[in-house]
């Protein structure tokens, strides 16, 4: 049976990447060269599979790293990665968007009641199918934890990915390799009371003093607002200059 | 079906650039969306439309009553086949009408329920928003042959629910790739501009100001016709170059780096719309004689389609040269003219931004460096001194407070003039800069004792 082919039309409007950046691709070792050279060029689904999955990981990654990863991947495991991992681009992507950010969303004083419940809880809830990673931030911890193998410095630095970083104890550890497993514990282990200090305030006020700074107040009175509204006040003035004379 | 296609052009200012590298030149590329053309058999695009209106209490009154009088009038507008929300935000979210069918029944049950609404409360924007798009992607997950369209009405700032906009923009821009889009309409002096500024360019669509009540109506009316007029959908622009280019844009769109390029996300296009963009490349260094090439097209769905159309690939080229002919090279100058007119609304609308954040001594050195760099620019170019006086009066003026609603006006009038959108306000077509500051407070003298630029003319 021969392989399907594509043009490099196909190819753009298949994958959302435009020629110049396919071609860039190419000279760049990501993809290999077309099957048939010149205008009517051909491609294979090879193409099509590499694009796609460099679709999905260009916004964690590097294009370098990519590349590194994609060229001890074989096709057929690029392929059973999509076909298991990557959300069909559906009527229901819309609404799985949503719901996978719906957190996001919740009112603040709800999300700090959250945190209240004990972690083991949590973590049944998560176990249980209430996780919060994506399809899509699960499809790209499949693919940098079982596919490829790591150095320590890459796994921990670059390559986990910044969700896993940040809620390391809320994670099904079964989708981490031991390398994975190591940081995890290291990454916890450095931050032993991550939540507890912000887990007893209820509202957080913010006043903004010029565009990057900004005064956080956990619980504040009306007075201790009003004065330090006041403060940001005088701090703005010395920044922008108003009190210069 | 009627074929619908986006026609582009793009041109260079100037062909030549200085071989040691750095120059930067522009290039105008002009967008043309088609004409609406019904033929016998085909239908009009339906629309699954959702409101999502500010209830705090500050729109108590007879803002309220016209946004819900405007609610009424748009549900009246729809068809039966198109399919209305309306969600209102306070410090909580209610879904008003869910997802009705714009039928005589329908009809009824929004003329009940939007008589209801009442205001309460604070402002959760975010809230308001995310609710709206949930009930039109339940709509998108049955039936994708919509033009989904969220429209946002507020008149505050958000105090309640996810108050970073910049997550909320990636949220909005994230939902325009699946396919709605996001129009903003702010009402009164008080709402946040930039949030919903960016709210809008996230989700391509477009960024009303009501000043009164009745402009309420005449806003969301006028958006209501922009989205039945539109023809095309996610438009996008791409532009690269060779290795070493730079390129960046004058006018207030989204936009994503590309290797070399950019990538510029124009939204939906109504009717005949006409769009012009301004791209500004720096470039390499290179051997004199040798070309830099730059390939622009674009890219875009047919309203309510899915299919990824694209236009023709322009390819133009930069010479490089020495200084000397470099210097004596021809301009266009019609298309120079058009530049600075870009670049004027790009200062204007940055200078008014900073002053917002009263951040006054940085707008005014940005004033000043820019009305230099567009001086120069600007020599030998006809009909560009009116531009060099404006810019050189907000360059003095713009170091001290512009009021709220003087600001608001130039932001908005600046938005729409460079992204070309539509003025739906009745008393707001005729605009004048020097007017819109002229009833402001007079500038103060510099503390710094730096002088403010010569005005042009």
């Amino acid at each position: 049976m021969t392989e399907r082919t594509y043009s490099m039309s196909e190819l753009v409007q298949l994958t959302g990447f435009d020629a110049r950046t396919i071609r860039y691709y190419i000279s760049q070792g990501l993809l290999p060269k077309p099957l048939k050279r010149g205008r009517g060029a051909d491609y294979s689904e090879i193409h099509l599979d590499r694009l796609k999955l460099i679709s999905v990981l260009k916004g964690n990654l590097k294009l370098d790293e990519i590349q590194a990863r994609l060229n001890v991947a074989s096709p057929e495991e690029i392929r059973q990665l999509l076909e298991t991992w990557v959300e069909p681009k559906g009527k229901s992507s819309a609404r799985n968007y949503l719901d996978s950010v719906q957190e996001d969303f919740e009112p603040s004083s709800m999300k700090m009641e959250n945190l209240n419940i004990p972690t083991f809880v949590r973590r049944k809830k998560d176990i249980a199918g209430v996780s919060s990673l994506s399809q899509k931030d699960k499809f790209k911890e499949k693919f940098v934890a079982e596919s490829l193998p790591l150095s320590s410095k890459e796994a921990g630095e670059s390559y986990l990915p910044k969700s896993l970083k940040m809620d390391q104890s809320l994670r099904d550890e079964s989708l981490l390799n031991p390398m994975n497993k190591l940081i995890s514990k290291l990454d916890n282990s450095e931050h032993p009371n991550f939540e507890s200090s912000y887990r007893r305030a209820r509202t957080w006020k913010v006043i903004q003093i010029t565009p990057g700074i900004e005064l956080h107040l956990k619980d504040p009175d009306d007075l201790t607002l009003a004065r330090m509204e006041r403060a940001g006040e005088l701090i703005r003035n010395i920044l922008t200059g108003v009190d210069d004379d | 079906m009627t074929e619908k296609t986006l026609k582009i052009s793009a041109q260079l200012e100037r062909k030549l650039a200085w071989h040691r590298g750095q120059s930067v030149r522009h290039v105008v590329c002009e967008l043309e969306a088609p004409k609406m053309v019904r033929e016998e058999n085909e239908q009009e695009a339906r629309i699954n439309l959702a409101l999502v209106l500010d209830t705090s209490g500050s729109m108590h009154g007879e803002p309220l009553q016209t946004a819900k009088q405007t609610a009424l009038a748009i549900a009246e507008l729809l068809s039966e086949e198109d399919v209305l929300t309306v969600v209102t935000f306070d410090s909580f979210t209610e879904v008003v009408l869910q997802k009705v069918t714009m039928s005589d029944e329908g009809k009824d049950l929004a003329r009940r329920q939007i008589s209801g609404i009442q205001t309460r409360g604070m402002t959760n924007l975010s809230g308001g928003w995310f609710e709206g798009a949930k009930q039109l992607s339940e709509v998108m997950e049955e039936d994708q042959d919509y033009v989904h369209h969220l429209i946002l009405l507020s008149d505050g700032r958000a105090n309640e629910g996810l108050l970073d906009v910049d997550k909320l923009c990636e949220h909005v821009s994230e939902m325009r790739e699946l396919g709605m889009s996001t129009s903003c309409v702010g009402f009164s002096d008080n709402y946040e501009m930039k949030w919903l500024e960016k709210m809008a360019e996230a989700g391509g669509g477009r960024l009303h100001d009501a000043e009164h009540p009745q402009e309420i109506a005449e806003v969301l009316m006028g958006e209501l016709g922009e989205v039945r007029q539109t023809v095309l959908e996610d438009v996008r622009v791409v532009i690269q170059g060779a290795e070493g280019v730079r390129v960046d844009l004058l006018e207030r769109y989204g936009t994503m780096s590309k290797h070399n390029g950019l990538e510029v996300i124009l939204g939906s296009l109504i009717s005949e719309a006409k769009r012009m963009l301004v791209f500004v490349v720096t470039l390499p260094s290179g051997e004199i004689g040798s070309k830099i090439p730059l390939v622009i097209h674009a890219e875009y769905k047919s309203a309510g389609g899915e299919q990824v159309r694209l236009t023709e690939e322009i390819s133009l080229g930069i010479e490089l040269a020495r200084g000397a002919d470099n210097d004596q090279q021809q301009r266009n100058l019609e298309l120079a003219r058009l530049i600075a007119e870009h670049w004027k609304t790009q200062i204007l609308h940055h200078c008014m931004q900073l002053n917002r954040d009263r951040a006054y001594r940085e707008a005014t050195e940005y004033a000043q460096r820019q009305y230099y760099f567009l001086t120069r620019f600007c020599q030998g170019v006809a009909g560009t001194e009116t531009i060099l006086r404006e810019i050189g009066f907000v360059a003095e003026r713009v170091s001290n407070a512009i009021n709220e609603r003087s600001r608001k006006n130039i932001q908005l009038r600046m938005r729409k003039d460079s992204l070309n959108e539509m003025e739906h306000r009745s008393e707001k077509r005729d605009f004048s800069l020097m007017q819109e500051l002229r009833f402001d407070l007079p500038p103060r003298i510099n503390r710094r004792g730096s002088q403010p630029p010569a005005t042009g003319g």
